[in-house]
């Protein structure tokens, strides 16, 4: 009897560790600034103005994901340690200046000469897919750009990305792994469509003359 | 009284599994590509600037 007993010890505490504590407390996710990006020597001399901050349409504001125990339930929140909308825009900002535009950030939507970048935060969140024996941390995130001119130019693009990480527990390392993950795609992605889009409309980026 | 309790257990796992499901927020893997636009929508464009390819 006494066997049995400390052969279930390990079980039980097994068990705890993953539909116990660490389950059930919130997280803040860690929101990285951009990295460094390739120069681009077209974009030298040309001036883009950014609309800061993005909207922000995500369908679920008040966290950035959540944390789950091995049953599949929503155990916990996944809090954002800066304001995504902000985040995504300033990481947008960072990676346009790393491939030599000049970036004007402004505040209003409304005219003006120049090419204007609109974003809009449509979906950022953070959770664990739980599988047989593994935890798969899928971080989405959806941005729509919409790029214009006040000569009547408009374009728009919808960007979804996925980072993900798979162990064999969710950890708070493992959520910010995915999360970087999907942050370095989203940006990459953005950055190399507006110079996919200047490239092939060589107009936009030459009036940057301010308001 | 063993069988009894183990059967037990068995209905609140399943209680809880069943219940507590939490619905998906993140997309399928297969649905990304379907959500990613593969190029820029031009709604409207200067006069002189080149057609669409």
């Amino acid at each position: 009897m006494k066997q049995k007993t400390h052969r279930l010890v390990p079980v039980l505490l097994m068990q705890s560790v993953f539909m116990g504590g660490c389950a059930f407390g919130n997280i803040n996710l860690d929101m990285p600034p951009q990295g460094d990006l390739p120069d681009n020597q077209g974009a030298a001399g040309q001036t883009l103005r950014l609309v800061m901050p993005f909207e922000d349409s995500r369908a679920i504001k008040a966290r950035c994901g959540m944390k789950k125990n091995s049953y599949n339930m929503d155990t916990a929140d996944v809090l954002c340690s800066q304001p995504p909308a902000q985040w995504v825009a300033d990481r947008l900002q960072r990676g346009l200046e790393e491939r030599g535009y000049t970036v004007e950030t402004v505040r209003e939507t409304a005219g003006g000469n120049g090419t204007v970048i609109e974003g809009d935060l449509i979906r950022l969140f953070v959770e664990p897919v739980i599988g047989f024996a593994t935890v798969s941390i899928e971080a989405d995130i959806q941005v729509r750009l919409e790029v214009r001119t006040g000569e009547g130019f408009r374009a728009e693009r919808t960007f979804y990305v996925k980072g993900d990480t798979r162990s064999a527990a969710a950890t708070r390392g493992t959520f910010d792994t995915a999360f970087e993950s999907a942050a370095d795609q989203i940006s990459t992605n953005m950055v190399m469509a507006i110079d996919e889009l200047v490239d092939r409309y060589p107009e936009l980026g030459q009036h940057g003359e301010k308001q | 009284m063993r069988i009894k309790i183990l059967t037990l257990g068995t209905l609140i796992v399943t209680a809880l599994a069943l219940s507590g499901c939490a619905r998906h927020v993140v997309a399928e893997p297969d649905q990304v590509d379907r959500l990613n636009d593969d190029g820029w929508t031009i709604h409207s464009q200067d006069a002189d600037a080149p057609e669409e390819p």
